[in-house]
């Protein structure tokens, strides 16, 4: 993963901090590169492919005796140059215009510093908003947070044109490190929490229901604005679950009965409430979604809990504040720490869903010990229907991301699939399910070219989560049915598609062809297998 | 504290420093270390440099009183 970072003056110190302390690969453009860099289409920027670019625009540089729409202009094209020759993405500080807080006239006067501030923010908001690649990256929040006084240095800023003290280089080293890991998905999954003096205030089993600390004065206002946040993360794809010391039956009545509740009981997808050992809780709780252990993140005010977990699990124990004061920014810190996302998708706000819908699967599994039975009983419905300019972004998001059942592991992007689609020569099917516990969604694809005699698969992959029902033998069985040609199947093996090693002898093809790299095979004798197991819908 | 600023200095230099150490006798005493030194010290001692302060410090001496006059 490369980074690269560009500014209108000297940022190399800080490109330093994150080479030291996140071992990132970061090139440094250095002094008021950044026209050069990103307005030559053939510039050293553009041909090195960075993944990520940050560029640090400094307020009072950029604006000196220019006038606005001339800035915007400059931004303009630069977001234009970025999107035609990068495939990376951008990511743009946001702008400080530093006046004094006593100049009345910055806000009412001629001499207008601050709405400059605000109108280039608003269009730096505007190009990120209709950019995909493009997104703020909000230095100005973390300046109002910590303090001009703090995050800028003027000695080095009139030596050498560097802006930051060493604590500004921290703070900001840290918010692109977030920004980085947000931008590659790998923040946090679920949050696990305790609920005594976490959710609410005091001891359930001691207080009762009523008498419980949430909502009512200014204190329990607290604890409902911790409540609206977890509840925030919920709707934004994280999963949420209990571990708590308590009986279950007391805590569902607090749930039900006490009306400054803002979470409900069903928000939480798996909810530990016992007297068992938290750590052996918790192990259980990511054993049952299916995810590791260190994609969870645990809270909870004891400091004995946490440090039994810390010490026999790799979920994530943040700190807990010693006071109630600082509760509510523990809680935003732990958003911005763990939980940051770039952008929601569809699917992120469907998640507690499919976890919940996942959990009753299983249920439903462990009660047969014949699989077809099982998947009969799961009422599936495949649908094999013709991509379509609307399918064509998840089928090349599936593409990207599917590693295990993945033919030939080709990639597409959006614009390689709409070309293939206006072919005559190719097919491209999305395959979507659903049982009766939930939609999956568009899950696999597969694409055929077309010969004379025969069609050839090009790719086929179905996503991990729907691995397992034998989803491949219903598709290749009804495109063969419907397409009435001999099918070549290719299998490029890699380390990660190794389940599909054998997996057309098992649809029954035969290899006829084989290299170094790559196995062909001929759809030989489709295999008896029951076909009622799953309701095709068909859309040619 | 005198230790420690010198080896402050050292780590960012790679190199020998003593008391007496300034940018004509060392090797790698250029204005890109020099800022690494001032910076390294304002995030050890938690203190700023003026302008003129970070101008007038290229030596090891000057820094040792410049962070004790701060820190007084």
């Amino acid at each position: 993963m490369k980074v690269a970072i560009i500014s209108n003056f000297t940022t190399e110190f800080l490109s330093d901090y994150l080479i030291k302390n996140y071992s990132l690969k970061v090139t440094d453009f250095g002094y008021n590169r950044y026209q050069l860099e990103l307005f030559d289409s053939k510039s050293n920027l553009y041909n090195s492919n960075y993944d990520f670019v940050f560029l640090f625009l400094d307020g009072e540089y950029l604006t000196a005796e220019r006038t606005l729409e001339d800035i915007i202009s400059e931004l303009s094209h630069i977001t234009e140059s970025f999107t035609k020759n990068s495939s990376g993405i951008l990511f743009i500080s946001n702008i400080l215009l530093y006046s004094h807080p006593n100049k009345i006239m910055n806000y009412n006067g001629n001499d207008n510093i601050k709405q400059m501030q605000i109108k280039i923010n608003e269009y730096l908001n505007q190009i990120s908003e209709n950019h995909k690649n493009i997104f703020i990256f909000d230095l100005l929040s973390l300046i109002e947070k910590f303090g001009y006084e703090q995050i800028f240095d003027k000695g080095l800023w009139y030596y050498a044109a560097f802006r930051y003290s060493s604590f500004g280089i921290e703070k900001i080293g840290t918010l692109i490190n977030i920004y980085i890991n947000a931008a590659n998905n790998i923040s946090k999954k679920c949050l696990i929490v305790d609920l005594d003096n976490t959710l609410w205030g005091g001891v359930l089993g001691e207080e009762g229901f009523n008498n419980i600390c949430l909502g009512k004065d200014r204190i329990g206002n607290i604890y409902s604005k911790i409540q609206k946040i977890i509840l925030d993360f919920k709707n934004r794809g994280i999963i949420l679950c209990i571990c708590s010391k308590n009986n279950e039956s007391d805590v569902k009545e607090a749930f039900e009965k006490n009306s400054n509740f803002i979470l409900n009981y069903n928000d939480f997808v798996i909810k530990k409430i016992n007297w068992e050992q938290k750590d052996e809780n918790i192990k259980t709780i990511a054993k049952e979604l299916n995810i590791g252990e260190d994609s969870c993140v645990f809270v909870d005010d004891s400091p004995f809990e946490r440090e039994l977990v810390k010490k026999n699990t790799n979920v994530t124990v943040p700190e807990f504040p010693t006071s109630i004061d600082l509760l509510v920014d523990f809680w935003l810190n732990i958003d911005f720490e763990y939980f940051s996302k770039l952008k929601l998708t569809e699917e992120d706000k469907e998640k507690t869903k499919q976890y919940e819908a996942n959990l009753l699967r299983e249920e439903l599994k462990s009660g047969y010990t014949d699989i077809d039975d099982y998947l009969r009983n799961l009422l599936l419905t495949l649908s094999i229907k013709q991509a379509t300019v609307d399918t064509i972004p998840r089928l090349a998001q599936l593409s990207q991301k599917t590693n295990q059942f993945n033919f030939t592991t080709i990639r597409y992007t959006e614009q390689q699939l709409n070309t293939l689609l206006k072919r005559s020569d190719y097919k491209i099917y999305s395959l979507s399910l659903k049982d009766k516990f939930g939609d999956y969604g568009i899950i696999g694809l597969i694409i055929l070219h077309e010969n004379e005699l025969n069609y050839e698969i090009e790719n086929f992959l179905l996503s991990c989560r729907v691995i397992g029902r034998k989803l491949e033998h219903i598709v290749i069985y009804q495109l063969k049915e419907l397409l009435k040609k001999d099918f070549i199947g290719i299998y490029i093996p890699t380390q990660k598609n190794i389940i599909l090693q054998n997996k057309y002898d098992e649809l029954g093809f035969v290899l006829i062809e084989e290299s170094k790299d790559a196995k062909k095979y001929l759809l030989n004798n489709f295999p008896n297998i029951s076909l009622d197991i799953i309701e095709v819908k068909f859309e040619n | 504290m005198k230790i420690e600023i010198i080896s402050i200095i050292k780590n960012i230099l790679e190199e020998e420093v003593l008391e007496s150490t300034n940018k004509d006798n060392a090797k790698n005493w250029d204005s890109l270390n020099h800022i690494k030194i001032i910076l390294a010290l304002q995030s050890k001692f938690n203190i700023k440099f003026s302008v003129e302060e970070i101008s007038n410090s290229y030596n090891v001496n000057s820094l040792i009183n410049l962070v004790s006059s701060k820190l007084s």
